[in-house]
């Protein structure tokens, strides 16, 4: 006989709290992988974002956090493009709607001229792109489309009585694009009476080295000091709709895995109590206080690992589930990285291990005489 | 310092209680008082004596599991206070029976008996042969994959026999081994431990069994924590 056999035999031998304490960990654990893997799923997607419109840097107004409040006069593009290094500048305006006839709240609408990189980058799948700087259309991303459950040829209320025109639908791998519409820039300021106003200008250099972007970033930093340049996935990483997200996500966590290690550590104690008389007589025949530790552990580490892997497993559900919801898909990705379902691990392990870590500890502590008496 | 595990030496007895005193609740309570004698190398010897008598925190000192409050146990010429890890010496030299058999209820029979193997250098392989061949000692070959729900009372206390046989210990020390079963049951009780000592074994039995103590070959009697008679028993006189 191994000695896990041991361990595996106690926790068989109490299935319905075995079950209980598996169950109470797997929900921590589901719910740590699908937050943390939502929020991963936003950065990638923030990522690639800025990658896919073949934008290199992002200029915005300096000192603003939140990318969307940020206001530039339009004709700042010129001192931009004059920076040495830039190929090419475009301006763009940034809305967060709410489509209220639809019942669709944090709809992003990006303005853009219908001659920019990302417009001429968009995978039109159905109708056409733009037909003129000015007109009232949109392009719909695939996802949004199927939310709002239409097509090229329907119209959508950007606000209420400002009917635009869907003239085409495009595919994307990127959720955020998915879910958001792209107007004509020109249409988009009249339409929020910011003509001569964008959020930010998307760069293109000439030579993408990323110590020369960084270069470019610093120069157009300096040429005014209401500009404020970043590398594309700088801006990702340095988003502050990401970093509240993930810090929600990890304080969720953390609720949701202390939860779990008060349940460890009730379902340890309780086992530990009920077999007081049982350690007691492995103590009285020779088994050494680290083992006794190790037996009440390995328990808790078994439980934790069974769990951890039945939570990841309900964690790709739920994200699978998330993201084919009309409310939810446009901003969740499907799929959870290999990274977080190990996070994941490692969390429900350590998790174990604490909440096991008293109880074990009082089990070796406890004098064999006084153990073999109780009742 | 000496090895515990030395080679049998008869001048040096197995087990020497000196002096032997336990007090609890600060002294209020007297359990023992100067207790002393000698067990040797191959002697079978009861403990009797009534409730409250001192016998088992008397068994508790000898077997390690408590410290006297006074006095020592020596353990072929080691006293145990001098040894730091008592449990490694339950583990290598003693063996422990218990009244209420005290098997873990979701192992074997077999699994059971390997239970004090863990704290040895033996791989799984030799702990199985191990444990197979104590329970054949014990008479219980064919109970071995039968956990102790299926087994009667006395098949239990083979089992925590066999069990207190795994390291071939030294000295078997046993509380009540009979207190839980009928006379028939706890006769091939006797029966067992009379042949476990013809084969060499040290017995020390706790009892308020007088036809178990009569058959050991010494009998101590504890009255209110003292020792009161140490005497050999008629048919091994």
């Amino acid at each position: 006989m191994w000695f896990i056999t041991v361990i595996l035999a106690n926790l068989r031998g109490r299935p319905a709290r075995s079950l209980l304490t598996l169950t109470g960990i797997a929900i921590a654990v589901a719910a740590v992988v699908s937050l943390l893997g939502v929020v991963r799923g936003f950065e990638r997607s923030l990522l690639e974002l800025y990658q896919g419109r073949g934008i290199d840097l992002m200029v915005q107004q300096s000192g603003r956090l939140q990318m969307t409040s940020s206001v530039l006069p339009e004709g700042m593009a010129g001192k931009v493009a004059a920076v040495p290094g830039v190929a090419a500048v475009h301006p763009a305006l940034i809305e967060v709607l709410s489509l209220l006839e639809d019942d669709m709240m944090g709809v992003v609408v990006q303005g853009w001229p219908p001659d920019s990189e990302p417009v001429k980058r968009l995978n039109i799948v159905n109708g056409a792109a733009f037909s003129e700087p000015d007109a009232r259309d949109v392009i719909l991303g695939q996802r949004l489309a199927a939310a709002l459950k239409v097509g090229p040829g329907d119209s959508v209320d950007l606000i209420e009585g400002e009917s635009f025109r869907i003239v085409g639908v495009f595919d994307s791998d990127n959720v955020f694009d998915n879910g958001s519409m792209f107007a004509p820039l020109r249409s988009l300021q009249r339409l929020m009476l910011r003509e001569g106003e964008v959020t930010m200008f998307g760069v293109v250099a000439q030579d993408r080295d990323p110590e020369t972007l960084k270069g470019i970033a610093e120069a157009i930093s300096a040429s005014d000091p209401k500009l404020e340049a970043q590398v594309a996935d700088e801006m990702a990483k340095r988003s502050t709709e990401i970093r509240v997200a993930r810090s929600f996500a990890w304080l969720t966590s953390m609720i949701a895995l202390a939860i779990g290690s008060i349940g460890m550590l009730n379902t340890m104690m309780m086992a530990v109590f009920e077999r007081t008389r049982e350690i007691a007589m492995l103590r009285a025949i020779g088994w050494k206080r680290r083992r006794v530790i190790a037996m009440i552990l390995g328990e808790a580490t078994l439980l934790s690992i069974a769990g951890s892997i039945l939570g990841i497993m309900l964690a790709v559900i739920l994200v699978r589930f998330l993201a084919n919801l009309p409310a939810s898909g446009r901003l969740v990705e499907g799929d959870v990285s290999p990274s977080v379902m190990l996070q994941g691990l490692v969390l429900a392990v350590l998790l174990g291990l604490i909440g096991g870590l008293y109880p074990a500890w009082s089990a070796a502590k406890l004098p064999p005489v006084e153990g073999l008496r109780h009742d | 310092m000496t090895d515990p595990g030395q080679p049998f030496d008869p001048s040096v007895p197995l087990l020497e209680a000196a002096h032997l005193s336990r007090h609890f609740i600060d002294g209020q309570v007297t359990a023992l008082r100067d207790v002393s004698f000698k067990i040797h190398e191959g002697e079978y010897a009861a403990l009797v004596g009534k409730s409250g008598s001192g016998k088992s925190t008397l068994l508790n000192l000898l077997g390690g599991l408590d410290s006297p409050t006074t006095g020592t146990v020596s353990f072929r010429g080691q006293d145990l206070a001098g040894l730091g890890d008592l449990a490694r010496f339950r583990s290598a030299q003693l063996g422990f029976v218990f009244q209420s058999f005290h098997l873990v209820s979701v192992l074997t029979a077999e699994q059971n008996v390997q239970l004090p193997m863990f704290e040895t250098t033996m791989t799984p392989a030799q702990r199985k042969s191990r444990a197979r061949e104590m329970l054949a000692r014990v008479g219980l070959s064919h109970r071995a994959n039968h956990r102790p729900q299926k087994l009667s009372v006395g098949e239990r206390q083979r089992v925590a026999i066999a069990r207190a046989l795994a390291n071939r210990p030294a000295l078997l020390l046993a509380d009540e081994p009979t207190g839980n079963l009928d006379s028939v049951t706890a006769e091939s009780i006797f029966a067992l431990f009379d042949s476990l000592n013809r084969d060499g074994m040290t017995l020390l039995l706790v009892t308020h069994d007088p036809i178990l103590a009569a058959r050991s070959h010494r009998t101590l009697t504890l009255h209110d924590g003292q020792l009161v008679s140490d005497v050999p028993n008629p048919v091994h006189r």
